[in-house]
């Protein structure tokens, strides 16, 4: 499920194993990567995986839905110089190739990267050990109002599977 | 990007540089001090982003979309915007006497939990470091890690007095011309109210913590403070204009006191004082003007705070907004928990509010300060006119006073060290430019003892509606 809301209940069931955080721009051609997955889910609703779309997620949020987790995943499509549009990305978050994402930096009281929130939550302790970034390669960004290509629509669909696999794995370690 | 010479009489000068390519981010800004002889010569805050026309696009919008078209100019402050917005425009239609209690305390909740979240944001996640130096709250929080863990447990619990109210914690919707679209609850207000009261106890901690082991530069200055001084409450959405120095206006006569104009290093207007010049808003300036009216649970820290920071109010020190920062939080955290505890489900949630020719202006403290509407209304409801003023602009001037003062002490530092402490003086203003801790590109020229001082074109803001 999907979740921008007040406090859950005291009583509230544990969270969800696997929180997914979604990047992308529906209406910017592929960088729309984190959508057509964040519409996937929705459409499939996955035991195990809470998700969260970065761009609605207000700047040091994303640390309040750690806790609890036994992975998380980033979904994005980046541009990985040297490497072909369309190529399938599933790596370790901290694993020193990892290609950095739009405006890794960028902090201020409107905004936090991810990839600066998850390092403050590492820095806090807060952060799962299982965490890794689920992409595509992309070239330059579409104009407004393009469709993803079909490559990209292709990877969300790799994602989604990988995405309800890895659900259905951390359920059943729990 | 570029280096721009000017020509004066006696001939090329090397003094100045644009950065306009930097300006992608929104909110971006530079800052330069220009240094003659040893003396500082100017002291210039550059936002060059973009203008958003929102006063434009607003004319001819029904006047039920302002409060959410409004609340879009500020990702961190959408509350004030609203309820800026509202109020105005109730005044305009003719039912700002109508709302009764229980709405208002609503609204102040609202005011309450974005309060908490941005002070807190701003706190210990973009201020704190530079005052302990260090880079950001990545490496600050490896080494105080309780303090960033409880300070986002605080920030926490103001979004979701944001959500409870608005629906969700980002661009929040739920306040109207009127009222509230709906209101919460009792079960789920209960059950914030808990969560409500362990932030506050949290805070207080945090509070006596940025008190006692911060050591707090000094730049005292003789400021103008200006800020909402609403009888028998600390100021949030209601109350008259008010300075130190006697100012004292009804907001709806915010433009007979007070005048913006256009500079020409700055996208954003600067605002004055109609002939007494600069003045400041924000935390420091509700703390000086209203500490008298702070909850008791935040007014029982003030002797305690003022011993540690070594300063009786009032405060002139401007690195000392982060303990008045600090205070409003505890007051916030202790009002939305007293609102809530005593919380009965409002039902209607709003007035009744139909189109009608009018006018209304009003102002509420936004966390960076004030913030003042004013519109005018169609007698189909449609917006005629609309003017915004919002705190970081009334800052501005005061920013460049403050840097040109300091500038003078830093004489003998290397360039990036002083730039370091200038990013540092300009965030105790909290500026809403997205101040990311790089948005500042700095320059210190050193001019040629026969250079001129750079122009800079300044005109009055056009009035006409």
């Amino acid at each position: 499920m999907s979740r921008d809301g007040p406090a859950p209940p005291a009583s509230a069931p544990a969270p969800a194993p696997l929180l997914v955080i979604l990047c992308g721009n529906p209406l910017a051609g592929d960088d729309a990567f984190g959508s057509l997955v964040a519409r996937g889910l929705e459409a499939r609703a996955p035991a195990g995986v809470e998700w969260v779309a970065a761009a609605l997620c207000p700047a040091f949020r994303a640390i309040d839905l750690l806790a609890g987790r036994r992975a998380i995943r980033v979904v994005d499509a980046v541009r990985w110089p040297g490497v072909e549009a369309g190529r399938l990305i599933d790596l370790g978050w901290f694993e020193g190739v990892r290609p950095h994402l739009e405006s890794e930096t960028v902090v201020s009281t409107h905004r936090l990267s991810v990839a600066l929130e998850l390092d403050l939550a590492d820095s806090l302790g807060l952060l799962p050990h299982d965490v890794r970034l689920l992409g595509v390669t992309i070239g330059p960004a579409g104009k407004t109002g393009t469709r993803p290509s079909p490559a990209v629509e292709q990877a969300a669909r790799w994602v989604l599977r990988k995405i309800e696999a890895e659900a259905a794995r951390a359920l059943s370690s729990i | 990007m570029s280096d721009e010479k000017s020509k004066n009489d006696r001939g090329p000068v090397a003094r100045e540089i644009r950065v306009g390519a930097l300006a992608r981010v929104e909110g971006e800004g530079a800052f330069s001090l220009s240094i003659r002889d040893g003396r500082v010569e100017r002291a210039c805050l550059e936002i060059y982003e973009p203008p958003r026309l929102f006063e434009a696009f607003l004319r001819g919008r029904d006047f039920r979309e302002v409060p959410d078209i409004t609340a879009r100019i500020c990702g961190i402050c959408p509350v004030a915007y609203q309820a800026s917005a509202c109020h105005a425009l109730e005044k305009a239609l003719g039912i700002f006497d109508k709302l009764e209690t229980p709405i208002r305390d609503l609204r102040d909740l609202f005011y309450c939990g974005e309060w908490i979240e941005s002070h807190v944001l701003h706190i210990f996640l973009l201020h704190l470091p530079d005052f302990l130096g260090y880079e950001s709250a990545i490496s600050m929080a490896q080494d105080h890690r309780e303090i960033v863990r409880r300070a986002l447990r605080v920030k926490r619990a103001g979004n979701e007095v944001v959500a409870l109210l608005g629906g969700r914690s980002v661009h929040p919707v739920g306040m109207c011309v009127g009222g509230f679209y709906a209101s919460p609850d009792e079960a789920s207000a209960d059950r914030l109210g808990r969560g409500v009261e362990e932030a506050l106890s949290e805070m207080v901690d945090l509070t006596r913590f940025l008190a006692a082991k911060v050591d707090y530069p000094v730049l005292e200055r003789d400021y103008e403070f200006v800020a909402l001084c609403p009888d028998g409450q600390y100021p949030m959405n209601l109350g008259r204009i008010k300075s130190n120095r006697g100012l004292d206006v009804d907001p709806e006569e915010f433009e007979d006191a007070f005048e913006e104009i256009q500079v020409g290093h700055s996208t954003a207007l600067h605002a004055r004082l109609k002939g007494r010049g600069s003045y400041v808003v924000g935390p420091l300036a509700r703390l000086n003007l209203n500490h008298e009216k702070l909850h008791p649970e935040a007014a029982a820290l003030l002797p305690g705070v003022c011993e540690s920071v070594k300063a009786a109010l009032p405060w002139r020190n401007s690195y000392l907004a982060m303990p008045a920062r600090a205070l409003e939080t505890v007051h916030a955290l202790a009002l939305a928990r007293d609102i809530l505890k005593r919380y009965r489900r409002v039902d209607p949630s709003y007035v009744p509010v139909g189109p009608r020719a009018g006018q209304g202006a009003h102002a509420t403290e936004a966390p960076r300060g004030l913030l003042w509407h004013r519109y005018r209304t169609e007698e189909d409801g449609s917006i005629a006119f609309a003017r915004i003023v919002p705190p970081t602009s009334q800052n501005q001037a005061v920013m460049e006073e403050d840097l040109a003062e300091l500038g003078a002490r830093l004489m003998d530092l290397p360039d990036e060290e002083a730039a370091l402490k200038c990013e540092h003086l300009i965030r105790n203003y909290d500026p809403c430019i997205s101040c990311s801790t790089h948005f500042l590109k700095f320059r210190r020229n050193r001019l040629d003892t026969d250079a001129a001082p750079p122009p800079d074109p300044v005109r009055s803001r056009g009035e006409t509606p």
